[in-house]
């Protein structure tokens, strides 16, 4: 036992020392994947960036501000929607779909964001999740959206294959950026503020940090970025509908995915959203009946064992 | 550290309180308070538990709203102003009851309060020198990597009055800084703020440790059941029958003995 | 009068549902999304008990309280404890994780299907004043009431209630005169879902059983507990009856469409307006952050 922390913290040192390295390595051999492997791999890696991304998201939120966002899904939900209806009733090209519908999100993240981020931590968390329930429930309402039946994108005319590889470095990209955009955050300025926040709001207000703006925006980023995930997701599906884009399940994914990875941190989220992909398969090979169960231990004994998430685990040095 | 206020601020009164009310229901936590604070000064507050004192900070710093009065800082109407506007404005205060910023070391404390703290925007850079600085002058540079939730009491005050230092703050209020604090620790502390106050630095000090505030204050405000009951010199106010009947008389006498 | 009728017994079956999850977040400020898992599970013991043992739901009432009891009695002394005073987000995703392991449970036991009870009186009502009253819901009102008036002569009148009122208040001073805080924390748990275990049993009676039922009805407990005030039992009773009203009011001018979403946009509004709820938080503590309680 005694030689395996020896190695592994051997390891860590040289991790550690040619950081840039890995990092450069690990993209390359990301982006070159789909080139070696089927498509299964690929829809699963696909998966795998667009349950970080979210998991990024929703890292903002918690880990970085210390607000329990629980009601993300509603920007997803949201977005996919938008791309599905803009996709369908304009010649707007999907690229640019995407950030429409990502922006759109944002935006009603912003407006929601002055009235329900006032409210403390956990009042906040179901306030959010009644803000996915309600936003669900105005998409079904509405004629436009096709009420519970949902709606199907248009057909692009492209292989199955390259629609994959579209999707594959689409979410590749959004994860990459998204890492990127948190690794800013936490080095600049803005990074101080918002752990300040996080840590105690009502000093942070004292230390003359306009707590309202950043957790605002905070929000707004957020949403973006789970905005996109959404929309790329509606693109990929074809057909979306209240349930699908809205699940619950998706919630629960990223928000464990975010806890296993470490919250706070910045690879975290990938981390988490590997590790979990790989105990889905496992799991779902051999536990079919009782994956929700398995699914909930599992999530109670991370938050009692390793409430940090693995990022601590390996990195031991405080930031 | 350079403190120093402009030449032509210097005589006028940087912060004044014009029938400061607030009332929490039926309560009047504070009742018509009315003072103010020159430049340069130290200004005490005293008074029992439960008199209205930090209900009344909590009403300059914008976390209350008043129920009537104005504040003035610096010949700016702040009256219920954002509370980080207010810190921005050059007005900050240390808590009495110690809040310790969870999961952030000492160190980026006080980045982030010289980061933010301040109208004028800082560096990253300066940021951190100014936080060394900062941290240089109340002894806590060997703890600058401790999490603030390791600090003790002693150590969280003497952060808070460290944060307000870095914000490059004209006023500092101080609520019972000196709580938890032993013999020696007081003493230095006094020196501390006596030495900060001479490069520039104006103090509102709200206390109970008698002898500390009596004798490195200006003037003193005392006040009781929200009212203030008595104000002037520390001598003056000691000998204020209204004061030594409500309050003082023992605890004074006492110390004056010692 | 019809609608008024109906919002009101409707409601008394809402305080219900509600007083288990008001009761965890005022005295222990847990955030107890199992609640409604909680509540599943009562449901479907009354369920069994009924097809079974032909025993009537509204009898086996204090059996789905107790079961649930002993359940979350058992939930907290070896798993919930660990991670108490962890700050809510964990307790928010331990419960979760909780959920989804006795959601499953359940499917296993029960599979998937709906199921129902239905009694001798099930469809059943009598009318008074013009005004048709169904049975079923006549009891469950009759029961929340009951229940909400033993919650509060236990918590005023018993020593146990009153320990508890004593840590709510004040943990460390509770501890000081003797009160064994960990156990009065555990005791409170069990009570908190033995609540939602009686709760599920009034609701077998009247609605469709099936394992997810525990999401809809967890954030109608939230709707209800916010609306009176978190932790404060009569708020509870209050709360549950404006839900309904609000519910039936806007059934009626807007459509059935809008059944569901009237009780998020009604919980918004008062978490922006009036985070206290109408009768206020029974036990010290800021919900919004602009809010404090501080002395002196």
């Amino acid at each position: 036992m005694r030689l395996f922390i020896k190695n592994l913290e051997y390891a860590k040192k040289i991790v550690e020392k040619y950081n840039l390295i890995f990092i450069f390595l690990f993209i390359l051999s990301m982006i070159l994947l789909p080139f070696f492997t089927s498509n299964y791999i690929i829809r699963m890696f696909s998966s795998i960036f667009m349950y970080a991304s979210l998991a990024v998201g929703f890292n903002i939120m918690l880990g970085y501000i210390g607000y329990a966002a629980f009601g993300n899904v509603a920007f997803f939900g949201l977005s996919a929607y938008i791309t599905a209806i803009l996709l369908n009733n304009t010649d707007i090209p999907f690229v640019i779909v995407f950030f429409i519908a990502a922006i759109i999100s944002a935006l009603y993240a912003i407006l929601l964001g002055f009235p329900i981020l006032r409210l403390r931590g956990h009042y906040f968390a179901i306030a959010t999740l009644g803000i996915a329930e309600g936003t669900r429930e105005i998409i079904t309402i509405l004629r436009i959206t096709g009420g519970g039946k949902g709606i199907s994108l248009p057909m692009m005319d492209i292989s199955i294959n390259n629609l994959y590889l579209i999707i594959y470095y689409s979410f590749f990209s959004l994860i990459i950026i998204s890492l990127l955009v948190c690794y800013y955050i936490l080095k600049k300025p803005l990074g101080y503020a918002l752990r300040t926040i996080r840590g105690d709001e009502e000093v942070a207000a004292g230390l003359g940090i306009n707590t309202t703006y950043y957790k605002v925006a905070s929000w707004g980023i957020s949403a973006f970025i789970v905005g996109l995930a959404g929309a790329i997701y509606a693109f990929w599906m074809g057909y979306i509908d209240p349930v699908s884009a809205f699940d619950p399940m998706i919630n629960v994914k990223f928000t464990v995915i975010a806890l296993l990875g470490g919250l706070g941190s910045v690879v975290g989220p990938l981390l988490g959203a590997f590790l979990f992909e790989f105990l889905s398969v496992v799991i779902w090979a051999n536990f079919l009946d009782i994956h929700l169960a398995v699914l909930g231990i599992i999530i109670m004994l991370t938050i009692i064992f390793v409430p940090r998430g693995i990022m601590r685990f390996l990195k031991p040095q405080k930031e | 550290m350079n403190f120093k206020m402009d030449k032509k601020k210097r005589t006028t009164e940087l912060l004044r309180i014009d029938g400061i009310s607030k009332f929490f229901g039926g309560i009047k936590a504070v009742d018509e308070v009315s003072f103010y604070v020159k430049c340069g000064e130290i200004v005490g507050i005293i008074g029992p538990n439960g008199a209205g004192k930090t209900t009344l900070v909590n009403t300059i710093m914008g976390l209350y709203k008043p129920t009537s009065g104005e504040v003035w800082f610096n010949n700016i109407n702040i009256t219920g102003m954002n509370t980080y506007k207010i810190t921005r404005l050059g007005l900050s205060r240390s808590f009495q009851v110690t809040k310790p910023v969870r999961g952030m070391t000492v160190m980026d404390s006080v980045i982030s309060a010289a980061l933010f703290g301040n109208n004028k925007k800082v560096s990253l850079i300066d940021a951190r020198e100014i936080a060394e600085e900062s941290l240089n002058l109340l002894s806590l540079q060997t703890k600058k990597t401790f999490l603030n939730t390791e600090l003790n009491i002693a150590d969280l005050k003497r952060l808070d009055l460290a944060k307000c230092l870095a914000m490059k703050s004209d006023l500092v209020i101080l609520d019972e800084v000196m709580a938890g604090l032993n013999r020696k620790e007081i003493e230095s502390m006094m020196g501390l703020i006596q030495s900060v106050n001479t490069a520039g630095v104006t103090f509102i000090a709200i206390e109970h440790i008698m002898k500390a505030i009596m004798s490195i204050s200006n003037r003193i405000v005392v006040m009781h059941h929200g009212k203030k009951i008595s104000e002037g010199t520390p001598k003056k106010v000691s000998e204020d029958p209204k004061v030594i009947e409500t309050y003082l008389g023992k605890s004074y006498n006492r110390i004056k003995g010692d | 009068m019809q609608l008024l009728v109906n919002a009101i017994l409707t409601g008394g079956l809402y305080s219900a549902l509600a007083a288990g999850f008001s009761i965890l977040y005022g005295v222990m400020n847990v955030m107890n999304v199992a609640h409604g898992a909680f509540i599943m599970v009562g449901a479907y013991i009354s369920y069994t008990m009924f097809t079974t043992f032909n025993i009537d739901p509204f009898i086996s009432l204090p059996i789905s309280g107790l079961g649930l009891f002993i359940l979350g009695f058992i939930f907290y002394r070896y798993v919930f404890k660990r991670i108490m005073g962890a700050g809510i987000f964990m307790g928010m995703v331990i419960t979760y994780g909780f959920s989804l392991l006795l959601e499953n449970i359940i499917m296993l036991i029960y599979s998937s299907n709906y199921r129902g009870i239905t009694t001798a009186y099930s469809g059943k009502s009598f009318s008074m004043f013009d005004v048709i009253i169904p049975y079923t819901r006549l009891a469950i009102f009759l029961s929340a009431l009951l229940l909400t008036v033993l919650i509060f002569l236990f918590m005023k009148y018993s020593r146990m209630g009153k320990s508890i009122t004593a840590v709510s208040l004040n943990k460390y001073a509770a501890s000081l005169v003797g009160i064994d805080i960990n156990f009065i924390f555990n005791i409170t748990f069990a009570i908190g879902t033995g609540l939602a275990g009686i709760a599920g049993g009034l609701l077998a009676s009247v609605n469709i059983i099936y394992p997810q039922m525990g999401v809809s009805v967890l954030f109608k407990s939230f709707v209800v507990a916010v609306l009176g005030g978190l932790g404060n039992m009569s708020g509870v009773l209050i709360g549950g009856i404006l839900l309904a009203l609000f519910e039936v009011l806007g059934a009626q001018i807007l459509g059935p469409n809008y059944f569901q979403l009237i009780g998020f946009l009604l919980m918004v509004l008062v978490l922006c307006i009036r985070p206290q709820g109408v009768l206020g938080r029974k036990f010290f503590a800021s919900v919004t952050s602009k809010e404090i309680g501080t002395e002196g």
